[in-house]
């Protein structure tokens, strides 16, 4: 049976073209990136604020052995703050310290405890290497007027880091090191080697493999929900009888998945023509590194983009292949999540109804949704690999794992097999229930009233 | 008449869960016919409209509509007004009359010029290009009526078409209607109101309680039911009124009276009966019962209970 009749045909080309016309398509298509990037570079801008803000902000330091006071000011005037040892307040007991605080002309006081800066406390440093949770580290304590922006704080542990390490040194006798260039933390670039003996970036493909769950799951609950209004909207405006007169209700479901499909294609096409021409400007342009530079911190992949070379590898690390399955697996889980929405859609009349009747479908979806850290931390997981497999997670699980790792043949293969047979098999059911469904008025139908439009039709 | 009939069902039995919707019905229409489908709300009329329109199938029996079996076949040559109406309001007019020309089988290009001809036709012209929102009531009914009618069907299905018109579209109706029925199309139409079907209907079937209770020409069944109504106006006594062996029934109507004879009697009889004791007759004439009463009678016949009875009142936008 052919499944695009004229009608299927003049429904989707409704459907798009009806979709395309409105102002919200445009609003939709070239306002989100745009409004993604603004809020994106809003926060950055912000934070940016606080920490201009800080500049200039007085610290004391209360250092009661007056060991380390002088170079931890002078590590602390390194950076953004001004510092200067408070030293009226050096022999007071702590609590009268805070009492003292507010009267202070200082913003901040950072209080060392004593006996700071000895050497040979708790364990010897090899078996310290990963000190963290260790009891026995150094606890000073930093009174402040307002809550503590996090650069400050860092900025400030830092510093004290720097200072106990050169004091320590200085008294092992150790003379002039440059503490920040010792305690500056190394880059580890984790790269995997193929069977071919390709190498890939594992930063890239972890991007790559987070961004498909999210998106996948975003996209597909969107144009869901896009079907399923559509759906609600015939019944609403009364015009459902009339088609239900003219066509097969399975024709006027597709005809609706389908040009839902259209608008999205275009409305992808756009994002990824967008994404294209601005990745293509940044790299070209040496731009990627000055846009990560606005950041606070400099991202992963502008450090890995500036040390590779941009487009090389990104097309190094993810495989044509894997691009065209996760396309694949993409249109299988669209037909899949559209038409349960569309049954979703045929069951009830109005929106309150119909969004108790979405609620169950999108929490079993998030299940695809929670694997992404699952994913990023160890895509061969049993865990990833099974719902990587089961539909209806594996529409978006698979793509994710194809991206991040190689997946072995079997395994495709059998989560694409599942995934058509169960998008035959959901198409088939939904199409019984918008049977029934769309002719129906008033309350929404019960869950034993559905089985029963699905068994007898 | 030698060709098959335009509808032919037989046996029609459908269920909703427990509740019986129709109960075995029997229905014929002739081609060429205005056919009224009456009887009061929830009796079932739309239900035996959909089957006719295979939006819904029967769970017993046969139907033949435009002398097939092939129920899908059939649908490019019907044009359906369902109760319901509605459009999508944020099409333009032109484009939604197209796109449910084009799901009647017609050509893109041939929609666009019969949806401009009947637009002009109807006054709604300059809007073609509006959004349908944008139009009144009146004017949305007028494009609705325009989209059944676009293809020219050769089976009109109305269900309840004039609830809800102003007065003005139910003429506009009503003429498109009979234009189609000139062109030889047969018109279904279904209504509670039994005036509206006396008016237009040659032929009227009634269901009540899941089962048909009436069905033929309206001139037959007025003829079955017999002519025996006269309204008598005079002046005089009104002695010769009292007639047990010829009346059976008289109603003072304030101008005239009313009077039913019995079955069998002459009302020649009557009229020699009133001139010999004297009266002034100014009125004698034999009236004919309107479909109304022949359904009371069999309504009463088949033990329905008044509340089955189809309504005269303005229940219309129902």
């Amino acid at each position: 049976m052919n499944p695009f009749t004229p009608n299927v045909l003049a429904v989707a080309a409704r459907e798009f073209m009806q979709r395309v016309r409105t102002k919200w398509f445009i609003l939709g298509t070239i306002g989100m990136p745009v409004l993604m990037v603004g809020v994106a570079f809003l926060i950055v801008f912000a934070m940016r604020d606080v920490e201009d803000s800080e500049k200039g902000k007085t610290i004391g330091v209360v250092d009661s052995d007056g060991t380390v006071a002088n170079l931890l000011v002078e590590e602390l005037n390194d950076g953004s703050v001004t510092a200067s040892r408070a030293g009226d307040l050096e022999d007071l007991p702590a609590a009268a310290i805070r009492e003292r605080f507010l009267s202070t002309p200082f913003d901040y006081l950072l209080i060392l405890p004593a006996g700071a800066a000895a050497s040979a406390r708790g364990a010897p440093a090899a078996s310290r290497e990963e000190t963290d949770d260790n009891e026995d580290r150094v606890t000073a304590t930093l009174l402040a007027r307002d809550k503590v922006p996090s650069g400050t704080r860092r900025s400030a542990r830092n510093a004290l880091q720097r200072a106990l390490l050169q004091t320590r040194l200085q008294a092992a006798g150790v003379e002039a090191v440059d503490a920040r260039e010792l305690l500056r933390r190394p880059r580890l670039n984790a790269v995997n080697v193929t069977d071919t003996g390709e190498t890939r970036s594992q930063t890239i493909q972890t991007i790559a493999s987070m961004g498909v769950v999210y998106f996948y799951f975003m996209l597909l609950v969107a144009y869901g929900q896009m079907v399923l209004m559509s759906t609600i909207e015939d019944k609403q405006s009364n015009i459902v009888e009339i088609l239900a007169s003219s066509l097969r209700p399975w024709e006027l479901m597709l005809g609706k998945i389908l040009g839902c499909g259209a608008m999205a294609a275009a409305q992808i096409g756009i994002w990824a023509l967008m994404v294209a021409a601005t990745a293509g400007y940044a790299l070209t342009r040496g731009g990627l590194s000055s846009l990560a530079s606005v950041a606070p911190t400099p991202g992963p992949l502008a450090g890995d983009a500036a040390e590779l070379g941009g487009l090389d590898l990104i097309s190094g690390s993810i495989s044509w292949d894997s691009v065209i399955l996760a396309v694949l697996f993409f249109l299988l889980g669209y037909l899949l999540y559209t038409s349960v929405f569309a049954a979703a859609g045929a069951t009830v009349s109005d929106l309150q109804d119909a969004q108790q009747a979405i609620t169950p479908i999108v929490f079993v979806s998030m299940i695809s949704l929670l694997a992404g850290p699952l994913l990023m931390e160890s895509p061969n997981n049993r865990w990833a690999v099974i719902l990587s497999m089961v539909p209806p997670f594996n529409a978006v699980v698979m793509p994710s794992r194809l991206f991040a790792t190689e997946v072995p043949l079997w395994q495709w293969a059998i989560s694409l097999v599942l995934l058509a047979a169960s998008v035959a098999a959901t198409v088939w059911m939904a199409g019984r229930i918008y049977r029934v469904g769309i002719l129906m008025r008033g309350q929404r139908a019960s869950l034993p009233e559905i089985v029963r439009w699905v068994r007898h039709g | 008449m030698a060709t098959a009939p335009a509808l032919r069902l037989r046996g029609i039995r459908k269920n909703y869960g427990k509740k019986t919707a129709l109960d075995g019905v029997d229905f014929e229409a002739p081609h060429d016919a205005i056919c009224g489908l009456i009887g009061p709300n929830g009796a079932g009329k739309t239900t035996l409209l959909r089957i006719i329109l295979d939006i819904i199938g029967p769970d017993a029996g046969t139907v033949e509509v435009l002398g097939t079996a092939d129920l899908q076949s059939t649908r490019l040559r019907i044009g359906y007004l369902p109760e319901e109406r509605g459009l999508y309001p944020k099409m333009r007019v032109i484009d939604h009359l197209v796109f449910l020309g084009v799901l009647k089988g017609l050509a893109r290009r041939d929609a666009t010029t019969r949806a401009r001809a009947g637009l002009e036709e109807v006054g709604l012209g300059g809007r073609a290009r509006d959004k349908v929102e944008t139009l009144s009531k009146g004017m949305q009914q007028k494009v609705q009526l325009l989209a059944t009618i676009l293809h020219e069907p050769e089976l009109l299905v109305l269900d309840e078409p004039f609830s809800g018109l102003d007065p003005i579209n139910v003429e506009l109706f009503k003429r498109l209607v009979l234009q189609r029925r000139r062109a030889g199309a047969t018109v279904l139409l279904s209504t509670h109101l039994i005036e509206d079907a006396e008016r237009l209907c040659d032929r009227v079937c009634m269901i009540a309680g899941a089962n048909k209770v009436l069905d033929g020409r309206v001139s037959d069944l007025k003829a079955v039911s017999g002519r025996r109504d006269l309204a008598i106006a005079f002046e005089g006594s009104r002695e010769f009124l009292a007639a047990p062996g010829l009346v059976e029934r008289t109603a003072d109507q304030g101008g005239y009276v009313e009077v039913r004879l019995k079955a069998g009697a002459d009302p020649q009889d009557m009229l020699r009966r009133a001139l010999e004791s004297g009266a002034r007759i100014s009125r004698f004439e034999l009236t004919e019962p309107s479909l109304r009463e022949i359904f009371m009678e069999k309504a009463e016949a088949a033990g329905l209970s008044a509340s089955d009875a189809p309504r005269a009142d303005e229940g219309a936008g129902g």
